[in-house]
Formats: C-alpha cells, structure tokens, sequence
C-alpha cells in the first residue's frame, strides 16, 4: 500500500470525508488528476465530474462532485466543492428517470440560454447515473 | 369614578393581551426557524471556515503578485455587502449591524450592498453610495444557488473597477444567546496580518502551483469562493437573526404577562373598592330614609 495522506472535502451541506486516503483521483478543468503522498503544492479548479479515493482500509470510494476547487499542502489535501455525494447515497434508479429528464430538457430548449443551462443540468446528471452504477450493492446485483 | 378607572385598567388589559398574543406567536415561529436556520449554520460553517481558511493558506504563500484577485490595488471605492435582517422586532439585531456596519465604513470611499429589507431601508434613507440588487434584497429567500448568483454579480464589480475591495458585514452566530456583528474582507486575495486576525492559515508552504495557470484557476476559484463565503455569512446572519428575535420576543411575552398581572391586580382592587363603595352608599342611603 502506498504512503497515506490526509484528505478533506468539505461542502456547504457539510464536511463529506475526512481521513487517511492514499490516492485520490478528480476532474479538473484539464482533465483527471490524481493526487499521492508528496505532492507539490497545487491549486486547480475541479469540473462536475467524479472523484476517487482509495481509502486507508483499502476500500475504493465513488462521488458525484460539481464544480470547486482542490488545494495541495504539503500534509493535507483539501477538496472543496458546492455539491458531493456518495454512489452509496446515490439511487441509481431514480438518477437514471433523472438524466432521461434531463436530455428531454436539453431537446426542448428553445434559447441559447436554456440549452445552455439544460445542458448543465444534464451533464451532472450523468455523472450522478454514472457514479451511482458504482454502488457496492449495484456492482453485486449485476454479477 | 371608580368605574371608570376599571374600564381604563380593563382596556389596557384587553391591549397588553393582544401584544403578548403576537409576541408569543413571533416568538414560535421564530423557534421554528431557528432550528432549522441552525442546522444549516451547522452543516454550512466547517464549508465557510475551511474555503476561508484555504483561501488564505493559498493567497499567503502566493507570489504572482500580477493576477487580477490577488493584486492588492490602490482603494478608491471599498464595497461593503451589510446583511441584515427582513424584519424588525428582533431585539438589537439589526440596529447592531447596521451600526457595526457604518462604524467599518469611511462614507468617502464606500459602496453599499445592501442585503436584507431592513439594510436596504436603512442604508438607502443615508447619504451613502448603495447599489441595490432587488432579486437579493429579501436576506430569507437566498439559498446556495442563489448567493452563487450574487457572487457572480459582486465578482464583476470587482473585476469591472467599481469596487476595489469586498467586505462582507455580518453577524456571527456565536450561540443561541450571542450573536456578534463580525467583518472579513473576501476580495482581492491578499490578506495582511491584521485582515487574518484568528483566521491564520495552518501553514504556510511556499506558491502553489496553479493548474494551468492562476489566471485560469482564479477566475473559476473567486467566484466559487465569493458564493461560498455569502452562503455562509447569510446562514450565520439568519440564524442571529431568529435568534435574536426568540430572545427579544421571549423577554417581550414575559414582560406582557407581569404587566398583565400587575393591572389584573389593579382591576380587581378597583372592583372590590366600587363594590365597598356601592355597599356604604346603599347601605348609609337606608340609614338616612329610616
């Protein structure tokens, strides 16, 4: 196992994870970036997307993230973003009703504007839909 | 005689009753709200202390003194976001922050933003530069997505040259008894000593990276962290609000029942005096025809 480090991500809704993590992995606007032990000081801003972390106990955690920002130190990793759930807290069934809803939206939108913001909404609906596939229980009930 | 000082007594009874009735109702619905509003403050402020803190760690060990949020600029125009209350009858609430707020203030250099009726009011009936956003006005209907929208609007002050600094004016919910007025200065990005008072950053580590580059990075980070900062200034402020209010209308509903008793007391001395006095008069008239 590799070298641990403590990880942060804290939301308005509260603090999601706090603990000893070895890796961590999330989009930023330049694509994934994964974070080990060790790393330089970093500031970079995070897109609506996943985040990974593989945590102390060796389990591999799944969160549909919106926008924020992450922030390097030389002992703390902290992720800061306005939304973030578990797969775990995800039901998977009702983000697939929700992305089907929201690709109706972005068919319907008649202004730039509202294609715009339907495409928004329907890009973290799919992450949500993705994220939520990755659910232990999910994963199980497919084999 | 008597009588009439009975109806009076009676009268003011009748109104003390009708105050402590609507006091007593402000003072639940207020209890209502304050759970709720604190168990937003609670889950909001580890959010609002930790983007504030990190904020800091990143602008101290920042050397790129040429990005547009973190370059301290030459003050000409300091604004100054005051949020308080929609409502009066709140005890000291918004008379504190609103004073707190003007105390910050030198009227030379600063733009108020007002948020909340009662900060709109009072600051738009003064001899101060404001800017009024009407959609934000009412302090109790912004939400998370709501203060990021605001943030937008507050960056481009910024960004456009028309402020060239950003305080937030707020109060702090200290406990369910102490709310106190507080101010932190959120934009540019580069804090001094004093600015950071009780908010130092852990560490300080050197420049951080910034991935691509800061202007990139800043000009996605600012208005994340200016929404987020709001969020938690408001929620700090609504729950001192429906704090404040409790208290007051608390010590409001107190007060009216002791006067209550007090007058009732008087109202029944007034009884018992007219009815002694009926008694005498009735009774020495009999004395007399006999």
């Amino acid at each position: 196992m590799a070298a641990l480090y403590q990880l942060e991500i804290v939301t308005p809704m509260g603090r999601k994870f706090e603990g000893l993590v070895d890796n961590c992995v999330f989009r930023s606007t330049e694509g994934d970036v994964g974070i080990l032990k060790g790393h330089s000081p970093y500031v970079a801003a995070i897109e609506t997307g996943e985040i990974k972390i593989h945590t102390e106990n060796g389990q591999t955690r799944y969160a549909a993230a919106s926008e924020g920002f992450v922030h390097v130190s030389s002992d703390l990793v902290r992720i800061l973003v306005s939304s973030c759930e578990w797969a775990e807290e995800i039901d998977p069934d009702q983000a697939k009703a929700e992305k089907e809803a929201a690709r109706a939206k972005v068919a319907e939108a008649k202004t730039p504007e509202e294609k715009e913001l339907a495409k928004y909404v329907l890009q973290k609906a799919r992450i949500r839909r993705r994220v939520a596939k990755k659910r232990p229980d999910y994963v199980a009930n497919k084999k | 005689m008597a009588g009439a000082g009975m109806r009076d007594v009676k009268r003011r009874i009748k109104s003390v009753e009708s105050t402590m009735q609507i006091t007593k109702a402000m003072q639940l619905v207020a209890s209502s709200k304050l759970r709720r509003a604190k168990e937003r403050v609670e889950t909001a402020r580890p959010y609002f202390n930790t983007l504030y803190e990190t904020i800091c760690a990143m602008a101290a060990g920042n050397t790129d003194k040429t990005n547009l949020y973190t370059r301290p600029r030459e003050v000409r125009r300091k604004a100054y976001v005051v949020i308080a209350g929609d409502r009066g009858l709140a005890g000291g609430y918004n008379v504190n922050i609103l004073r707190f707020a003007e105390s910050q203030m030198d009227p030379e250099t600063a733009l108020v933003i007002p948020v909340g009726k009662r900060a709109v009011d009072y600051f738009s009936r003064r001899a101060y530069e404001t800017r009024v956003f009407q959609e934000y006005a009412a302090v109790e209907s912004i939400d998370l997505e709501r203060s990021f929208e605001l943030a937008r609007l507050l960056t481009d002050l910024f960004r456009s040259g028309e402020a060239d600094e950003v305080v937030l004016v707020y109060t702090e919910f200290a406990s369910m008894l102490s709310q106190v007025p507080a101010c932190r200065k959120i934009l540019p990005l580069s804090f001094t000593a004093e600015e950071l008072e009780g908010h130092s950053p852990a560490d300080t580590f050197g420049a951080a990276e910034f991935d691509p580059s800061i202007g990139d990075v800043m000009a996605r980070i600012v208005p994340q962290f200016v929404g987020g900062m709001i969020f938690g200034a408001i929620s700090e402020s609504f729950a001192s609000e429906q704090a404040a209010r409790r208290t007051a209308m608390e010590a409001a509903s107190d007060n009216a029942e002791e006067m209550i008793s007090s007058l009732s007391l008087a109202y029944n001395r007034a009884r018992q005096g007219a009815i002694t006095q009926e008694i005498t008069e009735i009774s020495s008239g009999f004395e007399a025809l006999r």
